[in-house]
């Protein structure tokens, strides 16, 4: 089963609470140094003011998730250069996009990560038209070396946590489940390729992403931003 | 549920269906509630694994670009969209229309006379008003065209970024001017100066080694100590080896005034 500790949970909730929810209405100062004022403006807060052409609410929220949002980019497309275009990309979308935005249908971290998965795995498909050896050496498959791509950065303590609570759910995951999930998520391939790039029948891929998937649901039930 | 339709949703969130499968899934999203409550929870937490990836902390000049992007897109908006321009569209066809009737009075009842006086007198000042708008809209058509130029500058691949640092004078300031090899012009972002005064304004600067700096714009910070502008050199920015910001009277100068530099950098 999975193991979090009673005082994880509750750093996490409270935490969770200052991102997720906008109870309060908090000033910052123009340095987007977060003043002595105890709870930073909540992510839903903030693209409410986005919304509204408010450039230092979009400066926050930049300084909260633009290193989530560049090893994202970096995982799925492998090439600096290319992940921080992306990502400066992902950022002038949530601008131009904030009015679109409902928070009441969710939550602004999912909804900004699908940005740059998306626009990720549109590069990387555009590339895929020009192969790139690396995802053909057997020898050194991309998936396996990607956490050493780039020193841990201490960012977010909200995120930090969030983080570390996925990676303890995936733990409970079966190895070929948290393959199949990975690539699912990070490569841009579709089940059928996966199945192909692995030697595994399809019909086994579409069960370990399912079971994965569901497994991983039930674990994180009502402990990440869903909730 | 049905492992079949769970396996179709699941992959289907995770963006690794065929195009075949995918509009199977989204034909029965269209007729099943329960299948789309399902794809619904399952699109959010699906970027939990997002979280996975080892963050990565972005280079400064990254954020300086996009909120210098953002910056010129707010100065472009206004009039693109085109509430200011329409009102005084509107305004210009509402005082064509007192011009005539003011004409139309003076001509057909000689008792109206004082009162036709009166509306001549109107007529001017809102034709005084209608100079006024007009300059407005010129300044912000210049203000679009110098938005758009800012814009295409900072999305090309052959932009580079020097940083400017504040000097003693301004030690809060920073500067960032990005540049294309070849081009005369460059854009500037500045933060943290102090507004001036009437009477004095902040100007650019460009040099070549050992030799006198050449003069280029000027311009004034927002309240916040903010501004971005494009600026133009007399020859390619790169052939510059030295920018430099000044206080100046707000004329500007044709050479810098001592001791007046708050922002300094290398090309």
């Amino acid at each position: 089963m999975l193991s979090i500790s009673w005082r994880s949970i509750r750093v996490f909730r409270f935490a969770s609470g200052i991102h997720s929810g906008d109870r309060n209405v908090v000033p910052y100062d123009s340095d987007n140094q977060r003043t002595s004022e105890p709870e930073p403006p909540g992510d839903n807060l903030l693209m409410q003011r986005v919304a509204k052409g408010d450039e230092k609410a979009l400066s926050v929220l930049y300084d909260r998730y633009s290193a989530t949002v560049l090893g994202i980019a970096l995982k799925i497309v492998r090439q600096r250069e290319l992940a921080e275009e992306i990502t400066q990309e992902a950022f002038w979308r949530v601008w131009q996009r904030a009015g679109t935005f409902d928070t009441s249908r969710g939550n602004f971290a999912p909804w900004l990560f699908g940005i740059v998965r998306n626009l990720s795995i549109d590069e990387l498909r555009r590339r895929r038209a020009r192969p790139q050896p690396v995802y053909d050496d057997p020898e050194r498959p991309w998936f396996a070396d990607l956490a050493d791509d780039s020193a841990d950065v201490e960012g977010d303590a909200w995120l930090h946590e969030q983080r570390d609570i996925v990676r303890t759910a995936m733990q409970e995951l079966s190895p070929e489940q948290r393959e199949a999930l990975e690539l699912a998520y990070f490569s841009g391939l579709t089940q059928r390729e996966i199945a192909e790039k692995l030697g595994n029948p399809l019909g086994t891929i579409k069960t370990r992403v399912r079971l994965g998937l569901l497994k991983l649901r039930d674990l994180l039930q009502g402990q990440l931003w869903n909730d | 549920m049905d492992t079949q339709i769970q396996e179709l949703i699941t992959g289907y969130v995770l963006g690794g269906l065929e195009a075949a499968e995918a509009e199977q899934l989204e034909a029965l999203v269209a007729r099943d509630d329960s299948v789309r409550t399902e794809v619904q929870l399952l699109q959010d937490q699906v970027h939990q694994l997002a979280l996975l990836a080892t963050p990565v902390q972005p280079p400064a000049v990254l954020k300086q670009r996009l909120m210098a992007r953002v910056a010129a897109s707010q100065q472009k908006q206004p009039v693109r969209a085109s509430a200011r321009p329409t009102a005084a569209r509107s305004l210009s066809w509402a005082w064509a229309g007192v011009l005539a009737l003011v004409v139309a009075l003076g001509g057909w009842n000689v008792a109206l006379r004082n009162e036709n006086a009166s509306l001549r007198e109107t007529n001017l000042n809102l034709a005084q008003e209608l100079d006024t708008t007009r300059a407005v809209r010129e300044t912000l058509a210049q203000q679009v065209q110098s938005g758009d130029v800012a814009v295409q500058f900072l999305i090309s691949p052959a932009t580079t970024a020097r940083k400017l640092e504040g000097t003693q004078s301004a030690p809060k300031a920073s500067g960032t001017m990005f540049m294309q090899p070849g081009n005369d012009e460059a854009v500037l972002v500045v933060d943290g100066l102090q507004p001036l005064p009437e009477g004095s304004t902040y100007q650019f600067w460009l040099a070549r080694a050992n030799q006198q700096p050449v003069p280029s714009n000027t311009f004034k910070v927002d309240a916040n100590g903010h501004a971005y502008l494009v600026v133009k050199a007399t020859a390619q920015v790169n052939d510059f080896s030295q920018v430099m910001i000044t206080i100046e009277p707000a004329a500007g100068s044709s050479v810098p005034s001592d001791g007046a530099t708050v922002l300094q950098g290398s090309l």
